[in-house]
């Protein structure tokens, strides 16, 4: 038999299998037969390239290239580097402010001067995901971060050199690529967290009165921005299925990481006895369920037994519009309950199940009564 | 040819760049992580990953050869890398699916991706498909167009699933023939 003959014999496995529908067994001499000779695999790629370009015509009509590209640009838009944004600046504000521009540049520099060792070079990349919308993405590391509404993300050019140091604003889960020489760090405003190769969620929204850390695997330790430069550093190591709950506005600060650790299995809550304490000892830990803590990140939302105040700062995220609530007993509420892929409307409609109140929605404004 | 082709790296920094590299490869590419992973959402969230991946990386890249072969290689890589993160769950919940063979999928290193695969061609493969003989023809298209399996194109045109087999073998090869100058030249060197 000679070669071509040879080759055109394995056709209908070949094909079956572009097909899938090779058995078992035809796929173990399949399978042999392509290691058996490198000739093997080019003549098998190369009915595949044959088999796949009978279907692009298809795939053109599935994959529509034109609104992918209007995705990739208003993904782009909100990732645009500090460079890029003063072009912009300087465009816009045209000769006639050319004076201010000075002066914001100046300032600008001075900036930078008092806040980085190497000024100039570093390039920021940063990704902002509004309201009513989330987004996963991968870091130079192969990180891959899932960004939560209202949230932001920021990262410099030399990301991955010596250390991963990106800042959150707003909610994100991390599953950090494993890399023992470079640390993986998440800057809030008060706290850091620094990871080795795990999995972890940070909720550190500007608006809200607490940062919150659950790890999933691995182990991160979480240190205080704050006390770091008064030299006592003040830290904790979170272990698997430990939520770390840091009080921003607190009068005092002693604190013993290792008299926080409590056990109990139950939900943190702002106006819970625990986190009464713990405005005063400001960093708190505890056991919990990590699951509920990260649904969103599979597109849930999740009540665990919040109150309408904490309901209502979620669904604005979640669906991004505003929620006006006019009576102030329906705070009182609890809810728990979980949300797929259920509208704004589907989503008001069931909890007015569980407790009796009214809403209206007028564009992306809901108003709920008694 | 496609001036971004050209032996030069390939400079990614404009926008328009982009556009034309969506134009040109995004289906073809969705095409690509479809056939490994069977999904058309996650294919497209793949693929788009890949060019924003690209578009941060977009001053320190630097393609030479092909700007094609590096964006499949992209692609199929990251489907290999799902693929592996998933296995255990699918073990669970898919019986067809095998864990030994989807590395085949891949381009093997040495194979130059042809000319196929582009939007251009597409005319002539219609073409090919149309002088297919009336039977075959009609069982390639179920097989395509459908993706239904062998069993289920038999008995839908009443027929043995080993015809089936054998005119999808025919058309393969009658395909190939037809296409023989847009594929790369591999196998005429090695053989000669």
């Amino acid at each position: 038999m000679d070669i071509q003959n040879h080759l055109e014999s394995y056709n209908e496995l070949i094909f079956s299998y572009f097909n899938s529908s090779l058995s078992k067994e035809d796929e173990k001499i399949l399978i042999h037969w392509l290691n058996k000779d490198v000739a093997n695999k080019n003549y098998f790629d190369e009915c595949h390239e044959v088999w796949l370009s009978t279907k692009l015509k298809g795939a053109q009509k599935d994959f529509d290239s034109e609104e992918a590209f209007l995705r990739f640009k208003k993904k782009i838009k909100r990732t645009s580097s500090e460079r890029y944004l003063l072009k912009r600046v300087s465009i816009s504000l045209g000769k006639a402010a050319a004076v201010l521009l000075i002066t914001f540049l100046l300032g600008v520099l001075a900036f930078s001067l008092a806040h980085k060792n190497k000024p100039g070079d570093l390039t920021y990349f940063t990704i902002t995901v509004p309201g009513g919308s989330k987004t996963k993405m991968s870091l130079p590391d192969g990180t891959q971060v899932w960004l939560n509404s209202q949230s932001k993300l920021t990262y410099a050019s030399n990301y991955n050199q010596t250390t991963r140091e990106v800042k959150l604003e707003g909610e994100g889960y991390f599953k950090v690529a494993h890399d023992k020489k470079r640390p993986f760090l998440v800057n809030t405003s008060k706290i850091t967290i620094r990871a080795l190769g795990t999995e972890f969620n940070v909720k550190c929204y500007a608006d809200e009165g607490l940062i919150e850390a659950t790890l999933v695997t691995g182990s991160v330790k979480i240190e205080e921005i704050a006390r770091k430069s008064n030299n006592k550093e003040n830290s904790v190591i979170l272990k698997p299925n430990e939520k770390l709950v840091f009080v921003k506005q607190t009068g005092k600060l002693y604190l013993k990481s290792d008299s926080l650790k409590t056990s109990q299995n139950q939900m943190i809550h702002p106006e819970s006895p625990a986190i009464k304490e713990a405005r005063e000892e400001k960093m708190i830990v505890k056991t919990i369920d990590p699951l509920p803590q990260i649904a969103w990140k599979e597109d849930k939302l999740v009540f665990t037994g919040e109150n309408f105040d904490e309901i209502k700062a979620k669904l604005e995220r979640w669906y991004g519009v505003t929620v006006q609530v006019s009576d102030s007993e329906l705070i009182s509420y609890h809810f728990k309950g979980s949300f797929e892929k259920e509208t704004l409307e589907q989503a008001l409609e069931a909890l007015t199940l569980a407790a009796h109140f009214k809403y209206k929605i007028y564009k992306d404004h809901v108003t709920i009564t008694k | 040819m496609n001036p971004m082709l050209g032996n030069k790296g390939l400079q990614l920094t404009s926008l328009n760049t982009f556009k034309q590299l969506f134009d040109d490869y995004y289906s073809m590419l969705c095409l690509v992580a479809y056939d490994m992973i069977k999904n058309k959402q996650l294919a497209e969230e793949i693929v788009d990953e890949v060019f924003i991946n690209i578009w941060l990386k977009r001053e320190s890249i630097e393609v030479y050869k092909s700007i094609r072969a590096y964006l499949v290689k992209s692609v199929q890589n990251r489907c290999i890398n799902w693929l592996e993160q998933t296995k255990a769950e699918r073990l669970l919940t898919e019986s067809t699916f095998d864990i030994d063979t989807y590395e085949f999928v891949k381009w093997s290193e040495d194979y130059p991706l042809g000319n196929l695969l582009t939007i251009e061609l597409q005319e002539k493969i219609e073409e090919s498909i149309k002088t297919l003989p009336d039977q075959c023809r009609n069982i390639f298209l179920l097989s395509r167009n459908e993706e239904l399996s062998y069993e289920k194109i038999a008995s839908r045109l009443s027929i043995s699933i080993n015809t089936v087999k054998t005119q999808m073998k025919i058309a393969l090869s009658r395909l190939r023939e037809s296409l023989q100058d847009y594929l790369p030249l591999i196998l005429f060197l090695l053989f000669r």
